[in-house]
């Protein structure tokens, strides 16, 4: 079934949420000069050193990805339904056809997106998603990937991760120096103590710091999914698709058992109670993507919201 | 969805019950590629009590007690595992489900309920045959859309638990979706 996607509206809340981490993330940053101010710790060193490794992985994260995946690019004679969907959810995204399309020999159903803007990007896919999802699925999480293009989701994450960079490269470089004496140890009796102290807290401050732009960026990368989630889905006009796929990318279905309920029945298979489960956890909280369950969730959510043209057959 | 109707739906009050939850079923009937079906039962391991021994009378028996002109008994029927079921029949989906739990309570009040295994309620997704499996033991439900003799349709099964979950209705583990096939309805 189709939605009208002219009736779908922004999703205010998943906007304040993400809004409100880059403010959160804007604070950690001010937080960590200040801290770096304090201590004379030498910013513009740190600044160089952080921006470059952002600005490495910003122009070459497309390259690096497919080298470290083992992703094959391929052309549209090789996969022609793959660049037909591409390009024809391209021209609805109303985005340039990303650069390349690529294919990973792993059957573990999973796709990405890369590259640092729609022109530079290049879509992949792994064998298992191909044999696994039909061809209404596939086109769903594609639209997924592509939406991830038109958000420049690439480009978000590295910047709103350069403070994770620079604060994780602080707190390696400090502990390291404890160990060798860095701190000034030896001069504690001419008056190094205070210093000593001063540092301490900064190296505390860090780590903090790291913790907490570590938890902000994971937040504002699961909100991206669901931004990814809620575009992708206007792109193809079918939610119900891209969750349907998801639960089968998740596994889901590999658990479905084969016996008949009243087989079990005499086994007591049956006294399983459902684990309970928390609104939040850890895992959850240090997760760069939401649950499938919540996924799937808000889909349906999506798909019910709007009115529906035509049913599937 | 608004903001305010999203997190007033996350302190929606939560079934107890497992009568409330029973009666879960109703929430979603009106979904637009759902429709439910004029047909439910309830699936029995049978003892040597003797409301086994006859249970068309039994059923009948219980079915005096409701005061409802539309619901009536489809049929009582053993299967092949050895159990039974009492299918239940009326064209209002509120009224079949009520007439279930009327059942299911009435069981439960003879000292039975141990041996109800699950309430099962027919219906359609995208106009393909569907079930709707209330497990008494565990209290939730779960999905079963068979395609031909001995295949299941998960994509299917899946849209269903999803729109089953945005009701807020307890879901079985994807571990207990057992089948049930050669129902008698």
């Amino acid at each position: 079934m189709n939605i009208q996607t002219d009736k779908i509206g922004r999703d205010r809340g998943l906007t304040a949420r993400m809004i409100l981490t880059g403010f959160l993330l804007a604070l950690t940053y001010i937080a960590l000069f200040g801290l770096l101010l304090i201590t004379g710790i030498p910013i513009l060193f740190v600044l160089i050193f952080g921006v470059g490794m952002v600005f490495f992985q910003y122009f070459f994260s497309d390259k690096l990805v497919l080298k470290t995946t083992g992703a094959k690019v391929v052309n549209d004679l090789e996969e022609p339904k793959l660049h037909q969907i591409i390009d024809r959810l391209s021209k609805k995204a109303e985005i340039p056809k990303p650069k390349s399309v690529a294919i990973m020999d792993v059957e573990v159903p999973n796709a990405f997106a890369t590259g640092r803007s729609p022109k530079h990007a290049t879509i992949a896919v792994t064998k298992g998603l191909l044999h696994r999802l039909n061809d209404q699925e596939l086109e769903a999480v594609l639209g997924h990937e592509l939406a991830h293009v038109k958000n420049r989701d690439v480009a978000v994450m590295t910047w709103a991760s350069l403070i994770v960079v620079i604060a994780g490269y602080l707190m390696q470089m400090m502990f390291w120096m404890s160990l060798f004496g860095g701190f000034g140890g030896g001069h504690r009796r001419e008056g190094g103590g205070q210093i000593w102290a001063m540092i301490m807290v900064a190296y505390v401050g860090i780590i903090i710091i790291y913790f907490v732009s570590q938890l902000l960026t994971m937040a504002l990368s699961r909100y991206r999914e669901y931004a990814a989630d809620r575009e992708g889905a206007i792109i193809t006009g079918t939610p119900m698709h891209l969750a349907s796929a998801l639960r089968k990318i998740s596994g889901q279905i590999a658990r479905i058992p084969e016996k008949d309920l009243r087989q079990v029945e005499h086994a007591n298979a049956f006294f399983i109670i459902p684990a309970l489960q928390g609104r939040m956890s850890i895992a959850s909280m240090m997760s760069s993507h939401p649950s499938t369950e919540e996924r799937v969730k808000r889909l349906l959510e999506m798909q019910s919201q709007y009115s529906i043209s035509n049913p599937v057959h | 969805m608004s903001l305010l109707r999203s997190i007033l739906r996350s302190y929606k009050k939560k079934p107890k019950t497992p009568s409330e939850i029973l009666l879960l079923v109703n929430r979603f009937a009106n979904e637009s590629s759902i429709e439910a079906g004029e047909e439910a039962a309830i699936l029995l391991s049978p003892n040597t009590d003797q409301f086994f021994n006859d249970l068309d009378l039994s059923a009948k028996n219980i079915l005096r007690e409701i005061s409802n002109n539309t619901l009536m008994i489809s049929r009582t029927t053993a299967d092949d595992h050895g159990t039974q079921w009492i299918v239940l029949k009326s064209e209002d989906f509120g009224a079949l489900v009520k007439g279930i739990d009327h059942f299911s309570t009435s069981i439960a009040d003879k000292g039975l309920g141990s041996q109800m295994i699950a309430a099962v309620f027919k219906g359609t997704i995208e106009n393909k045959d569907s079930y709707w499996i209330c497990n008494y033991r565990t209290a939730s439900y779960y999905p079963f859309v068979p395609i031909g003799k001995r295949e299941r349709d998960f994509d299917r099964e899946i849209i269903l638990s999803g729109i089953f979950k945005h009701h807020r209705m307890p879901v079985e583990p994807t571990e207990n979706w057992y089948s049930l096939w050669d129902s008698p309805f």
